[in-house]
């Protein structure tokens, strides 16, 4: 097909699903489903004024500074599990256990421990997303081709240059797969942090408003949600573009199928 | 071969000491994190219970659930993407659109419409679950070796055929690899339903230990939970293995 | 007689209970080329690991420059027969080429000149700003190449080098060999199961026999230099030490 009737084609069912959904909408007249000019209202008024500093700042605050800790001590760990046989032999399977257990069933102990404020967000966004990094990142070290080994070691490559050229970059399609799935999980976890006992926060105030029968509020919290979701998705792509792909370690995403 | 099984019961005995020695040395305070000892006990005794065993069936099944109905849709639309482009290009956009999206995203609306119950964590299930096995489906199916559909089209093997003998075997791994991981997620998931949003199971045991201020019995719970997540894993490791064998 | 580089003395590698080498002993002189050649899963990959020290041997020993070999000792290159596993495809051309001379302390600025010099050497001026991928097999393969004789040893070993490339592309390869080998001063050790360009290279040819391998015969190979694809192979001596070698290769297995 050409490429402008592929376009259109493509664009059928969204825009009827939007059509269908704004048409439904305002017919039914059902609270739970405002049109979509309220949410839009709703939006504006909830996250762009005053409420971008008090909600969304902190939110997004707290999911970076977990992610990234996560990831770092994530990759740092794994480097250790993957070159390390005893390491691996004394804790792989503790990882494994913790990778299992779903964060949420901690949030309630956390809350316990740690109280509502963003020690405890922290903590737990960092611990679904370290396991998730460690497990993958000690295989992924344990995966590098002996090849590449053996250049180092015919080459006497140094440690640093040893890991940071030739060991972390043979396990980036692990890493970067891995960061990329526990960024999803971050972002889950971020919202639950904030569903139990806070008043600030994306999640808080979306939940709140869905209490206080506010449901265009409740909506325009999902829908910044859903953005945030897909955003960092596609910043994700851009990232595997530019490393794993280029370098042809990995299938390109292609039209987002991965 | 000894050291193979020495080094992991090292780790776990030594963070399970390191556990009971936190706690007990009273370095962690018991009002925050109780003994491994007193959680071991509760372990046990909630392994006699029919409260708990009522929950766990909760919880099972509603993962179940959630996971079947979502292979039930994703795995034949994601073949019919795989192998049509107009297809994939129908519902590509939607698909992208939705499928970053947290399930706990939808969990406000699900809950207002549904209140809980059994068909909001299946909602729930589905968000977390529906988009990667249809993409990845659709992926398994897409990347099956030109040599070997060429192959089946020269001895002429009609449209079905190509279906059950070819197209679907050759897609099998990746369909099982992608079930593995929405097993992991629908658990999570269906434990997220039953915490936030009330449903019966473990998650909402969870709920009543905490509120009750029976921190012994909640951290058993989480160990259970881990417990769980683990057999599931396994179960669908084990699974793969199968599949893996076949070629 | 020109002085011994690389002493292999009674080299033996087992693997739990398999032996794969047994009591191989040769010896490589300076500025020679010798290749190793054997049935395949004889062991000459294991024998060239550990001259490499990339392998420790069961028993028996290595010695270069009458130092005995415990790790990979400075002053050696290993071209693989993998190019595509062992290049990095993160690192353009030149940065694949200039990585170990970095490790070695070079400035950047020497490391990347005598890269450069390196890749020009194979004919590969224009490519250094390439990533592997981008280029054909052989290209890749005279990037490992580039990156070996960069490095400047004093014997370059190479494990199958010519392997995983096409006819055409292997003949132009393998006239690389002598204008490097001279041009740079270094021995070589070439594994090959090719027996053709075993004798087309090589000053010396050791035979092996089958897992798990001896040393069958160490055979002189005398044919005049400059050697060439044509004018080379069809001499009756390149013919009769053909014959020679596929003899020994294949007696043992097919007792025709």
């Amino acid at each position: 097909m050409s490429r402008a009737a592929g376009l259109l084609w493509q664009a059928v069912l969204p825009a009827g699903l939007i059509v269908a959904y704004e048409l439904a909408a305002g017919r039914a007249r059902n609270p739970y489903f405002p049109v979509l000019g309220d949410i839009a209202t709703a939006f504006r008024a909830a996250w762009l004024g005053p409420g971008f500093t008090e909600h969304v700042l902190p939110s997004i605050a707290n999911l970076t500074a977990g992610y990234l800790i996560g990831v770092v001590a994530g990759v740092g760990g794994g480097v250790l599990l993957g070159r390390a046989r005893v390491l691996h032999g004394l804790f792989a399977p503790l990882a494994g256990f913790c990778l299992t257990l779903p964060v949420v069933v901690l949030l309630p102990l956390a809350v316990v421990a740690l109280g509502v404020g963003s020690a405890m967000r922290i903590g737990v966004i960092v611990y679904s997303v370290f396991f998730v990094v460690l497990v993958n990142t000690t295989a992924g070290m344990r995966a590098v081709d002996t090849s590449l080994t053996d250049v180092g070691a015919a080459y006497r490559i140094g440690p640093v240059r040893r890991l940071f050229l030739l060991l972390l970059p043979a396990a980036a399609p692990y890493i970067v797969a891995a960061a990329r799935v526990a960024l999803s999980a971050a972002v889950l976890v971020m919202v639950l942090s904030e569903m139990v006992g806070a008043q600030h926060g994306i999640g808080a105030v979306t939940l709140l408003a869905q209490q206080d029968f506010r449901y265009d509020r409740m909506w325009a919290g999902m829908v910044l949600l859903a953005l945030l979701g897909y955003l960092f998705n596609a910043a994700f792509a851009v990232v595997e573009r530019f490393t794993v792909v280029r370098w042809g370690m990995v299938a390109g995403t292609g039209e987002g199928v991965s | 071969m000894a050291r193979r099984t020495m080094l992991p019961v090292l780790g776990v005995a030594g963070a399970a000491g390191l556990w009971e020695a936190a706690t007990r040395s009273r370095l962690v305070s018991p009002t925050d994190v109780p003994t491994l000892s007193s959680t071991l006990a509760v372990v046990a005794e909630l392994l006699g219970s029919a409260t708990f065993w009522a929950g766990a069936g909760d919880t099972v099944r509603s993962w179940a659930l959630g996971l079947l109905v979502s292979a039930a849709i994703a795995i034949p639309l994601g073949y019919a993407a795989g192998a049509s482009r107009w297809v994939w290009q129908f519902v590509r956009i939607p698909v992208e659109a939705l499928r970053p999206i947290p399930p706990i995203v939808i969990l406000p609306l699900a809950l207002l419409v549904l209140r809980g119950g059994s068909p909001f964590t299946i909602l729930l299930i589905m968000q977390g679950t529906l988009w990667p096995l249809l993409i990845q489906t659709t992926y398994g199916v897409r990347t099956i070796d030109a040599v070997v559909l060429d192959t089946a089209r020269s001895y002429r093997l009609g449209w079905w055929r190509r279906v059950i003998f070819v197209r679907l075997p050759a897609a099998l791994p990746i369909v099982t690899n992608a079930l593995k991981l929405a097993a992991a997620t629908a658990f999570a998931v269906a434990l997220v339903a039953e915490l936030v949003g009330g449903a019966p199971g473990l998650g909402q045991l969870l709920v009543v230990a905490i509120n009750g201020n029976d921190l012994p019995r909640a951290y058993a719970l989480a160990v259970v939970a881990g417990v769980f997540g683990m057999l599931l894993a396994a179960v669908f490791t084990l699974l793969q293995r199968r599949v893996a064998a076949t070629r | 007689m020109r002085k011994t580089l690389v002493d292999v003395a009674r080299l033996t590698k087992a693997y739990g209970e398999h032996r794969a080498v047994d009591r191989v002993s040769f010896d490589v002189r300076t500025g020679e080329v010798v290749s190793i050649v054997g049935p395949s899963g004889a062991g000459k990959t294991t024998v060239l690991r550990v001259v490499a020290g990339l392998l420790e041997p069961t028993s028996g020993s290595v010695t270069i420059d009458g130092v005995p070999v415990t790790g990979p000792p400075a002053g050696i290159a290993v071209v693989f027969q993998d190019y595509s596993r062992s290049l990095l495809p993160w690192l353009t051309v030149l940065g694949n080429v200039t990585l170990p001379l970095r490790a070695k302390g070079l400035s950047r600025a020497d490391a990347r000149r005598t890269a450069t010099e390196a890749l020009a050497a194979v004919g590969l001026g224009d490519a250094a700003r390439q990533r592997p991928r981008a280029l054909s097999g052989g290209m890749q393969q005279r990037v490992a190449i580039a990156r070996a004789i960069a490095y400047r040893p004093k014997l370059l070993l190479m494990d199958e080098p010519f392997a995983s490339v096409d006819a055409q592309t292997r003949m132009d390869l393998e006239d690389l060999v002598h204008p490097l080998r001279d041009r740079y001063d270094m021995t070589v050790v070439l594994v090959t199961h090719d027996i053709d360009e075993a004798v087309y290279l090589s000053d010396r040819i050791v035979v092996l026999s089958p897992a798990p391998a001896t040393v069958l015969r160490i055979i002189d190979v005398d044919l005049p230099f400059p050697r060439s694809q044509t004018a080379t192979k069809e001499l009756a001596a390149f013919g009769g030490l053909r014959r020679e070698v596929l003899d020994l290769v294949r007696r043992p297995a097919d007792p025709a």
